[in-house]
């Protein structure tokens, strides 16, 4: 939990205020015009108060450029303002869906933001025709990830059952399915389970 | 150093020493499954920047490991998205080079850049 971004900050407090009732993302806006309302303490120190602002956070434009040039013709060029741009506008709509998912989490009184929040707030805001293929890689996530545990394998290999014979080999699942058929419960040997996940 | 076949064998992408972190951590951007994750190559964009921008927000507290992989899926969705988009103006501009105005055209004309006007100006 992070506590140093936890709102001890008056005018977090007020644009909290302002994009809860609001229809339209403000957050973005109002900082520019209360910088004398302690939103610019990373000029103090930067990372000393942590209170970063949204739009302080961008995601590295070469990731994004890369991205764009997926979707454009080959000989197609990017302006450099352009993939400014679209790096802008990419912490805006990480923002945006966030806080829509954080207010139904808080609705339903939990308090962590889940795959299913998100995927609800791509629903709400428009952006329904993700939410498909986001279940999908969701789905791939959750294959990948289940390796990590390493420990409760025994979960994941009864579901993993039947992929057994064909991903043994081609794509090893969890060592504890490599090697048992299906009898996990001796091969966890395996040094996966950093941690006690979940 | 974990050298057990499951990490390795995963996606092809190497392992990398993970520091322990399960679901949600206290800050630190580098929680284990989610630089597998990246290593993994699942996602395109540093979950752990992701992630730090999510924990800007006053309101949220925790999010799981899946969530930050999701939204990232999905901004690279809406990369593409915004992208084409754009790319229609540009080509009506006769231009092979998209420029900001494109974008500024296709956030204007699409509903669901709505939340996005005002933010370039």
């Amino acid at each position: 939990m992070d506590g140093d971004s936890s709102t001890t900050d008056a005018s977090q407090l007020g644009i909290t205020g302002e994009y809860m009732a609001g229809s339209h993302f403000v957050l973005a806006q109002a900082p520019e015009d209360e910088g004398d309302e302690g939103l610019d303490d990373h000029e103090d120190g930067n990372g000393s108060k942590d209170n970063l602002r949204e739009q302080d956070i961008y995601l590295p434009i070469a990731n994004v450029a890369r991205i764009m040039k997926n979707a454009i013709p080959q000989t197609g060029k990017i302006a450099k303002d352009a993939k400014e741009c679209v790096q802008e506008c990419v912490s805006e709509f990480i923002s945006f869906i966030t806080s829509e998912a954080s207010e139904r989490c808080h609705q339903e009184k939990r308090k962590t933001i889940n795959g299913e929040d998100i995927l609800f707030a791509m629903s709400t805001l428009g952006f329904d025709m993700y939410v498909e293929p986001l279940k999908l890689y969701l789905q791939k996530f959750r294959e990948a990830m289940k390796g990590e545990k390493g420990i409760n394998t025994v979960t994941v290999t009864e579901g993993m059952g039947e992929e057994l014979t064909d991903e043994t080999f081609t794509n090893p699942l969890p060592a504890g399915i490599i090697t048992a058929d299906g009898q996990q419960q001796n091969v966890m040997v395996y040094t996966t389970s950093y941690q006690q996940v979940r | 150093m974990a050298t057990t076949v499951s990490e390795l064998d995963r996606s092809g992408a190497e392992d990398e020493p993970r520091s322990a972190e399960p679901e949600e951590d206290g800050g630190n951007g580098q929680a284990g499954p989610i630089a597998a994750a990246q290593q993994h190559r699942l996602a395109k964009l540093p979950l752990s920047r992701i992630k730090a921008l999510m924990k800007a927000d006053p309101d949220v507290s925790l999010a799981s490991q899946e969530s930050v992989f999701i939204i990232a899926k999905a901004t690279e969705l809406f990369v593409e998205m915004i992208a084409k988009d754009a790319l229609v103006y540009a080509q009506q501009g006769k231009r092979k080079t998209l420029q900001r105005k494109d974008l500024d055209n296709a956030i204007e004309a699409i509903d669901e850049f709505a939340f996005l006007e005002g933010t370039l100006d």
